[in-house]
């Protein structure tokens, strides 16, 4: 990599730090699909998220596109003949017990999911990698600060820290990704500080300082965009993980009100119809959507750690 | 072992990395196999041995032992033929022992695999040998685990683990290239006395033309993945035939120098994907000739025993 | 993680430096931990006095309630009072049971550890071959088959799991006794002394065949819920490992020697490879504790999860600080021992430093 001229106006240079930063996170991205293509597992599981992608986009900004609506069917007085039906043609996979279709209900928590999902990871990563880079890069107090800080959280198991602070907020889809974040970032900070450590061992980092640089500018164009990549990956994963635990949330009854169109919720819904084998579709059909998000950004994940845990693990023995 | 070619699929094309090798090793022969590092030694050896990797392909040949045509026999039978009738020692001692086991647990392993014998029995099997090899302590040793001992004490244990179930054909792949310079000799003359003593037929591969000199009956230069000449030690070293040779031989200070690597040639080593058409030497080649670049030439017996692959002795002028 | 290095002279000191530093690094974690969890819990918007002295209460007994809690404190004089009370083994009392935390505790840990050993047993019985398969028959479809299944296990929500396993196996077919631990009849029947507090090993210490089959029985359902996560994480790190050990030299030589493969494959590599399943099956200890939140939950096993989750419901705080705490003390010691074990299963790892 160049080293630049020292010498340039600071719009043009956050410009281009933006610049690199997005080549960073389209490297990781672009890095996925190179490992992804060769492995028909993941294609497997990337077709999977295509489909909810695709689904949820229809439901956040072209709603009337799905055949019924989330509250849909004369709630909340239902016509007692609609309630809990077994799919038929008109309700592919049958109604709740408001008489809502459940296609239409998944089809709309599908959207509440991602969102949960991406704004989880959106919020907790661009934080927990900050604090890793400055650690990393500051070292001295600062670095010990931060590092201890984020053992702490890391010692807490990551559903108990989200269960306790979302217990502690008012409940809503709002708190489940706040609890959620706050949950995730020390693992973006860990990770960014071990790249960072072995980043500025790179001779381009070396001669930045040779040439000296001021610091934010090797963090900022230097250090930062080479410890994105492979955190990108990280996250991306993550999506997945966060759904199943905002799913967890949900169902004990810290997430959005009864009612919302939210997978944790419905399935605490269809448990408390009582009979899973009478009302099978309710429960299945839920769970199935959710294990089917969760699965394919776990598909993907295994692939990508399969072609690229090898180097990193070693590095972290050494 | 006759007209051995292969190939090895991988990401970047199919690589053609042994074409048509021929050779012999005759009973208590000491048979050199030198060449450049990357010409395609080591999977030769593997070849005999049938240990080649999984994209590797054999595309025509076969290799006969003792009679047996090793190609066609199924791995149980493999199994059985290695370490008793043929074995291998391996160029990185350091990392072709298991390092989670200890020495003696390695090479009682090895001998109660293919002998009825009690543990006991095998110790004191692997003791003699451990004495044999000049190991010193060899009770020690025994207990030991391969990363407390120094390079040249890890290649007597695998020399001797070679030997433990007494091989008739040991094949030695650059045993001296990853040890210490200073005992490079005494791994060489220890390998020499046990060829005696056992009555060995060996496969040494190095790329050090003084070791040939020195050890060798026999010996065949090869290039790029094609055997460019067979010959006996002697005649090879009074007449060398191919350029090539010529080459090798002329860049070495003194013919008998012991520690010499092969020294480099003008042009850089071709790549095995797509290889020089006709002789594969030949964009290197001083002599080169039109017809080099789209005839093959046949390894021919020139004067008795000694055969060379090059077109100059084919009657080609032009 | 543990640093590479020669064993050498020094290995006994270099142990005893590395055990010291690795407390006194578990002691600040579990500090940083209570503070958080103190102060996040205090800022339940709740009423704590009004949970201690009941509904009916009168003014003055909330008062006297706040008085016993020091709710009129400042905060930082509140964590004093706790801390105070923390190092000498006191977690408070539990607003919901007005029985100490730590008693509680002492009373539905048993519980949870036998459900969590059960399944971590299960995830190493099944995720160790199933993993070995897979590295063995890399890129075939017995690899695709076991890796499908491994990820399948990790992407499960749990808790659905738990209610479809219930209600099928149990509601439906009656293949499995209602949720609990045991049944209430053979309790009466055939009583058992609490020994260790695993009904299972009670039973057997004691010759207990009947209790000891009824322990299994309750046990096998929320054990395997729980196990699914582990089982597939250890899987696809024994996967992963084994298609890295398979190439090394080593496993070379030992085929060149004409070791058969079985031996190679679970004995020579696996030994190499198994490192990581160990932490593996460590860090979801943790990851179990809290599963069992849910778990213990839906099948109404009387341990420290289902405390956990009634402690949140009712903002029980004593109850939720005490059990986190107790969770992530667990958490730190299990790394610790993970770390123990995998220098004892490698030789070459000797433990020096202690890294985050
Ligand atoms: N598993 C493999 N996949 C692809 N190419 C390989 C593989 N193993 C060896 N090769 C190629 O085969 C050629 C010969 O290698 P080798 O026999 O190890 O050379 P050497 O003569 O140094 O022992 C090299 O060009 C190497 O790149
Ligand atoms: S065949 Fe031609 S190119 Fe090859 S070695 Fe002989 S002269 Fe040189
Ligand atoms: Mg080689």
């Amino acid at each position: 990599m160049a080293v630049e001229s020292p010498v340039r106006e600071p719009g043009g240079e956050f410009v281009s730090v933006a610049g690199k930063v997005i080549r960073a996170v389209v490297d990781g991205l672009h890095g996925i699909w190179r490992i992804v293509r060769r492995d028909p597992l993941a294609l497997l599981g990337l077709a999977i998220l295509i489909v909810f992608i695709v689904a949820a986009f229809i439901a956040t900004f072209l709603p009337f596109l799905v055949p019924y609506s989330a509250q849909g069917l004369g709630a909340p007085n239902p016509n007692p003949a609609d309630v809990l039906r077994p799919p038929s043609t008109t309700h592919l996979l049958g109604t709740d017990e408001f008489g809502r279709d459940l296609l239409a209900r998944i089809w709309f928590g599908a959207g509440l999911a991602l969102e949960v999902g991406v704004l989880t990871v959106g919020i907790s990563f661009p934080i927990g990698i900050l604090l890793g880079v400055v650690a990393g890069y500051m070292r001295g107090v600062v670095e010990e600060v931060i590092m201890r800080v984020t053992d702490m959280f890391l010692a807490f198991p990551t559903v108990l820290l989200a269960i306790v602070i979302a217990a502690t907020l008012n409940r809503g889809t709002g708190a489940e990704i706040i609890a959620l974040a706050v949950s995730f970032w020390p693992w973006y900070t860990r990770l960014a500080h071990s790249q960072v450590q072995h980043v500025r061992a790179q001779p381009f980092v070396e001669s930045a300082v040779v040439l000296g640089l001021p610091r934010r500018r090797i963090i900022l164009r230097h250090i930062l965009p080479n410890s994105l990549t492979s955190a990108t990956i990280q996250a991306t994963m993550d999506i997945g993980s966060a759904i199943l635990i905002a799913a967890a949330l949900s169902w004990i009854g810290l997430g959005p009100q009864p009612g919302t169109a939210d997978w944790g919720v419905m399935l605490q819904a269809a448990y408390s119809e009582g009979s899973y084998v009478t009302f099978w579709w309710y429960s299945t059909f839920v769970g199935l959507a959710i294990f089917l998000v969760v699965l394919a950004f776990n598909l993907i994940g295994d692939s990508l750690r399969d072609a690229l845990d090898p180097k990193l693990r070693r590095r972290r023995m050494i | 072992m006759r007209d051995l070619s292969l190939e090895f699929e991988t990401e970047f094309g199919t690589a053609k990395v042994l074409d048509r090798v021929t050779f012999t090793i005759g009973e208590g022969e000491v048979f050199g196999l030198v060449g450049e590092t990357g010409c395609g030694k080591t999977v030769t050896a593997l070849t005999v041995l049938r240990l080649l990797p999984s994209n590797a392909k054999i595309t025509t040949g076969n290799v006969k032992f003792l009679g047996e045509e090793l190609l066609s026999k199924t791995d149980a039978e493999m199994e059985r033929l290695r370490g008793t009738k043929i074995s291998m020692v391996f160029q990185d001692p350091a990392t072709s022992l298991n390092p989670v086991f200890s020495v003696g647990e390695q090479i009682t392993r090895v001998v109660r695999t293919h002998e009825d014998v009690d543990k006991r029995a095998a110790e004191t099997r692997a003791v003699e040998l451990f004495k044999r090899v000049g190991l010193p302590d060899p009770e020690t040793v025994l207990r030991s685990y391969p990363h407390e001992l120094s390079g040249g004490m890890q290649q007597r244990v695998m020399i001797s683990m070679a030997l433990a179930c007494r091989p008739k054909l040991l094949i030695a792949d650059e045993p001296t290239t990853a040890v210490d310079v200073t005992i490079q000799a005494q791994i060489l003359d220890l390998l020499m006395e046990l060829q005696r003593e056992f009555r060995l037929s060996v496969l040494l591969i190095t790329h050090n033309l003084g070791i040939v000199a020195e050890t060798c009956q026999r010996v065949g230069v090869m290039y790029a993945g094609a055997l460019g000449e067979v010959a006996p030690t002697k005649d090879l070293f009074r007449e060398p035939l191919h350029p090539y040779t010529q080459r090798l031989l002329k860049s070495l200070p003194r013919p008998d120098a012991r520690g010499q690597p092969l020294a480099s040639i003008p042009g850089s080593v071709p790549s095995l994907i797509d290889p020089p058409t006709g002789c594969r030497y030949h964009p290197r080649c001083e002599f080169a000739m039109k017809s080099c670049s789209t005839r093959r030439p046949a390894l021919l017996e020139h004067s008795p025993g000694h055969r060379v692959a090059c077109l100059l002795y084919e009657g080609v002028t032009e | 993680m543990a640093k590479r290095s020669r064993r050498g002279g020094t290995a006994s000191g270099a142990f005893a430096r590395f055990l010291i530093r690795r407390a006194l690094l578990a002691v600040l974690v579990l500090l940083g931990v209570v503070v958080i969890t103190f102060f996040l819990a205090r800022v339940v918007p709740a009423n704590p006095a009004g949970l201690w002295a009941g509904v009916h209460a009168t003014p003055q007994e909330l008062a006297s309630a706040r008085a016993e809690l020091h709710l009129d404190d400042p905060l930082p004089v509140q964590f004093g009072y706790y801390l105070t009370g923390l190092v000498q083994g006191d977690l408070g009392v539990s607003i919901r049971t007005h029985n100490p935390v730590l008693d509680d505790i002492g009373d539905k840990l048993p519980a949870t550890l036998e459900l969590i050993s059960a399944s971590l047993l299960l995830a190493v019985v099944v995720g160790i071959p199933l993993g070995v398969y897979a590295g063995v028959k890399k890129g075939r479809w017995p690899d695709h088959l076991t890796r499908f299944l491994a990820v399948g296990g990790v992407s499960l929500p749990s808790f659905w799991l738990a209610v479809v396993f219930e209600m099928v196996f149990v509601g439906e077919l009656h293949w499995l006794p209602s949720s609990g631990r045991f049944s209430d009849v053979l309790n009466i029947q055939y009583p058992l002394k609490t020994i260790t507090g695993f009904l299972t090993i009670d039973s057997l210490i004691q010759g207990n065949l009947i209790r000891f089959g009824d322990a299994i029985a309750h046990l096998i359902l929320p054990a395997l819920t729980l196990a699914l996560y582990p089982i597939g994480l250890v899987a696809r790190m024994v996967r992963t490992m084994m298609v890295e050990v398979l190439g090394e030299n080593y496993v070379r030589t030992a085929k060149a020697y004409g070791l058969p493969g079985r031996l190679i494959h679970y004995r020579y590599a696996l030994k190499n490879a198994i490192s990581p399943a160990i932490v593996a099956v460590g860090l979801s200890f943790a990851y179990e504790l809290t599963g069992a939140f849910l778990v213990e939950n839906i099948f109404a096993w009387n341990g420290i999860g289902q405390y956990a989750f009634n402690s949140v419901l009712s903002f029980d705080y004593p109850a939720i600080l005490g059990t986190t705490i107790i969770v992530a003390m667990f958490y730190v010691i299990v790394n610790l021992v993970v770390d123990l074990i995998q220098s004892f299963l490698d030789p070459r790892i000797v433990l020096t430093k202690a890294e985050a």
